[in-house]
């Protein structure tokens, strides 16, 4: 095994930032030293669960907030990290929200099935995001019925969910046509709300029809792929039209699905951009596994470029991710009742992305209101002292410790590496005013941790 | 206690002026925005706002709209009887009668009052019916969007920038309009929250210096990835203190009632233009505004009349919001600086997709673009598109792309070129402001 591949203990902070949402330093000490395998073997090491927060029949602030609460303290639970990783992953990728669904079970229902089948097969996700209630009613779903087309969720399945409007050139990877098609093949879905409480396939409500999608596209040997439901009354008649997702293939005969779904999951663990090569390493890898998700997580999480410094560093985090980190590498205890208004406030309300196309990620977490809104929850949490605004922080000061070893000892505790005139500014900060006296020192102590979890370095990842 | 937030502030701005470097000193910002200035407010219905129950069909005048319109739409087809006193010019091109959607009286009489221009069958030719898509081009003003660019109006500011922000989007996060390669942008969800709370370490008078540490910090940040965060984290110091010396309420707005929302941010951009009304030597320097209502993607469910939901809901919404946006700017005094633009990234399907309540309409092109202010030529421009001549999918034409509008915002309101600012240009400016 070459030296490289033992994770050092940057590397280490990197992995459990991306994976997961931080650590505390002994967390990361543990993963120190280990090899990449093994440490993304850890984390992989984590059965699927179906555990299903608290809901409501109704909408309700406060039934919302403790649906919020319990998913965000199983992300912080480093056992289920990288699990909880993926089902806010999927809660973006396939949004849905209060905005348009009263039923509060319905999200935690969707928000358990995530938690299920979010490390597995992609294919048996996509069917069951398909059947899932929170989505037949966020995209019309159960109002898609033979003679009554609606196009909503077809549309989306393919521009946001598998393929992308077009490929890596520009190229249509589908036309209004196959919206059409897609529509009427994934008619008669239905539920309702107080008799039938559970998604079965409506006979009458379905389009029995042949539908024709990527008709004329290279990949179609013999010109057309029909999406055939022989029988028009089961679920296997939708496994053949999310098949056609899975057989696209794009003007250069690569796989669509898979190297969309590539690019994203590369822009959520790592950055934004994404090398071609790299792109079709990982897809390979992605469709020889037959699309598991873990396996695909599993070569991104131990790849070079991974590691690389464009990876790392360069990347606003997410509010939770914020605030998760803050609370777990300070070892801050919390209530997690205010949590949900700082994030309303920081722009991530958890169960209501603000629309079909899930949060918009990169510098847009950091517009004035919400960098504002950090610097009021970094604020918060530094001076928390008895939880009276829902948490207790105790910064430790070390035996003869000086401001430099103070700075130097919170900026390791933080996992931050910041530049020497920053590390000076720190340092001139706590030397200010009345140092060393008793009662201002803890107060000056706090007020570095508040200008840490302000600073540019901690914004990003 | 009202003292321990202003302290951590106050540092962090008086170390700025001291450094010399990214000061918002009064007199930069009166240069930057005399007090003539124009201003531009725009307003985007996000999800695609249907046009043909904006502006509605009345007779068969020159091709069989109203006929079509009704069978195409058998459940929400707005029926003449609820279109008495509503109907404005006839279409420019086929002399059909028009009327404005009911829940939209409030617009009609600023139409009455010669106040607003009404653009039909407004978009982009070749629009894939993607959401996304389709707003990226209204957004960046030029069709081919597969990369990201700067905004249109991000263009404009990016000629004159001069270090200051001068565009303020509600709504929290910066809107694309405004992405600029130089020019900073604000992104806010309300004036009222920009303020950090209580500090809870104030009765050590620990603030200022904290403030004046950050400040600091961030002006040296000056390489990678963490300098774009520390231009964000100048910016949030900056404005704060700006920020909270504008009234937001009590000043006897129209929109005094509206705790949130579209009337919020609208009352909210009224504060400024008030602010800077009242204080030219001491000006915001914010020239451009972009606030939002969404809820437009009525796939289902779109409804007819009722206000109690549905398009209606909204309209009953914009109407009142804009109505009272205008009033606002009448009795500040600014209302021959400021024009309103209301977009959305499309029209919507001709047909109905289902029947009675669950009636809705599936993304479409041709829409309705509207102007509102002084300097806008009242009426009706553009032509609605034909009801006889859907194309392929079932959608409406586009008879008016919207960078004609554009241009003549450019030119006209702006004072500047539209032909460096929008790819493709020169345009036929549509003339929907007095020159």
């Amino acid at each position: 095994m070459p030296a490289t591949d033992l994770l050092g203990e940057r590397d280490a902070w990197h992995l459990l930032r991306r994976a997961g949402f931080g650590a505390h330093a002994g967390d990361v000490a543990e993963f120190a030293g280990l090899s990449r395998a093994e440490a993304v073997d850890s984390l992989l090491a984590v059965k699927p669960s179906a555990a299903q927060g608290p809901g409501a029949t109704m909408f309700g602030t406060q039934a919302l907030e403790r649906l919020e609460i319990w998913w965000l303290r199983r992300m912080a639970s480093p056992r289920y990290r990288l699990q909880e990783k993926m089902v806010l992953f999927w809660h973006d990728h396939f949004p849905s929200g209060v905005a348009v669904i009263n039923r509060l079970e319905s999200l935690a229902e969707q928000n358990a099935m995530f938690r299920l089948h979010g490390l597995g097969p992609f294919r048996d996700l996509l069917h069951q995001v398909t059947r899932n209630r929170a989505m037949l009613e966020y995209l019309d779903g159960r109002r898609n019925k033979l003679g009554a087309v609606n196009e909503n969720y077809g549309r989306e399945l393919m521009e946001l969910f598998t393929l992308g409007p077009r490929d890596e050139d520009g190229n249509d990877n589908y036309l209004q046509f196959d919206v059409r098609g897609f529509a009427r093949a994934l008619t008669g879905f239905y539920y309702d709300d107080v008799k039938k409480p559970f998604v079965y396939m409506a006979e009458t409500r379905f389009d029995s029809a042949n539908k024709i999608v990527f008709a004329g596209r290279p990949f179609q040997k013999n010109g057309v792929l029909g999406v055939e439901n022989l029988d028009g009354t089961s679920f296997p008649a939708a496994t053949n039209v999310l098949d056609a997702l899975f057989a696209h293939r794009d003007e250069l005969d690569r796989p669509t699905l898979a190297r969309f779904m590539v690019r994203k999951l590369w822009a959520w663990f790592a950055t934004p951009s994404c090398d071609a090569a790299l792109v079709t390493e990982l897809t390979d890898a992605f469709v020889a596994s037959g699309y598991v998700m873990s396996e695909l997580i599993r070569t991104l999480l131990t790849h070079d470029a991974f590691y690389g410094e464009e990876a790392r560093s360069a990347t606003p985090k997410t509010p939770v991710e914020f605030v998760i980190q803050a609370l777990l590498a300070l070892g801050v205890k919390t209530s997690w009742r205010e949590l949900p208004r700082h994030l309303v406030q920081m722009g991530m309300q958890l169960f209501d992305p603000p629309g079909v196309e899930g949060w918009q990620h990169g510098p847009a977490w950091l517009a004035a209101s919400r960098y504002l809104s950090r610097m009021a929850l970094a604020q918060a949490i530094a001076s928390g002292r008895s939880g009276k605004d829902g948490f207790t922080f105790r910064p430790s000061v070390p035996e003869g410790a000086t401001p430099a070893s103070l700075v130097d000892g919170a900026l390791s505790q933080l996992g931050l590496e910041v530049s020497a005139a920053t590390r000076q500014r720190l340092i001139d900060y706590l030397s200010g005013g009345s140092f060393g006296s008793e009662s201002w020192y803890e107060m000056k102590l706090r007020g570095l941790y508040a200008l840490l979890l302000s600073l540019p370095e901690f914004q990003i990842h | 206690m009202r003292i321990s937030r202003r302290s951590f502030l106050k540092g962090a701005t008086a170390s700025a002026v001291l450094a010399g470097t990214h000061v918002l000193g009064f007199a930069t910002r009166a240069a930057a925005a005399p007090a003539d200035a124009p201003i531009l407010v725009l307003v985007n219905l996000a999800g695609g706002n249907d046009l043909l129950n904006t502006v509605i069909p009345l007779d068969d005048v020159g091709a069989p709209q109203r006929s079509l319109y009704q069978a195409l739409r058998p459940d929400l087809a707005v029926p003449l009887a609820s279109l008495g006193g509503l109907s404005i010019d006839a279409d420019p091109l086929l002399g059909t009668g028009l009327a404005l959607h009911p829940s939209l009286a409030g617009l009609h009489s600023l139409y009455g009052q010669g106040r607003l221009a009404l653009v039909l069958g407004a978009g982009i030719a070749g629009n894939s019916l993607s959401h996304f898509e389709a707003e990226k081009a209204w957004f960046f003003g030029r069709p081919d969007v597969l990369t990201d660019t700067t905004g249109w109006i991000g263009r404009q500011l990016d000629l004159g920038a001069d270090g200051l922000p001068h565009s303020v989007s509600f709504g929290s996060a910066v809107n694309p309009t405004f992405d600029a390669l130089l020019a900073d942008s604000l992104g806010i969800s309300s004036i009222d929250r920009f303020e950090l709370p209580d500090d809870p370490l104030w009765q050590w008078r620990d603030g200022a210096e904290r403030g004046e540490a950050l400040r600091a910090i961030l002006d040296e940040a000056r390489l990678g990835a963490s300098e774009t965060v520390a231009r964000s984290g100048r910016l949030v110091l900056d404005q704060a203190d700006f920020l909270s010396g504008v009234e937001t309420s009590g000043w006897g707005s129209q929109l005094e009632a509206d705790p949130f929302g579209l009337g919020r941010d609208l009352r909210e951009v009224a504060s400024i233009v008030r602010h800077d009304v009242l204080n030219p030597g001491a000006p915001s320097g914010f020239g451009f505004y972009h606030v939002r209502l969404g809820g437009f993607d009525t796939h289902s469910r779109q409804g007819t009349l009722d206000e109690s939901w549905g398009q209606p809901q909204l309209f009953a919404q914009l109407s009142h919001c804009l109505g009272g946006f205008q009033s606002d700017l009448d009795a500040i005094g600014a209302a021959d600086r400021v024009v309103t633009l209301v977009y959305s990234e499309f029209g919507r399907r001709a047909a109905q997709n289902s029947n009675g309540n669950d009636a809705g309409t599936d993304h479409g092109a041709g829409g309705a673009l509207l102007l509102l202010g002084n300097r806008v030529v009242g009426g009706v421009h553009g032509a609605m598109p034909r009801l006889d001549q859907l194309d392929a999918t079932g959608n409406l034409a586009v008879t008016t792309d919207f960078r004609t509008v554009y241009a003549a915002v450019i030119d006209d309101l702006l004072g500047g070129d539209h032909s460096v600012i929008l790819p493709g240009a020169p345009f036929a400016k549509l003339p929907v402001i007095q020159a």
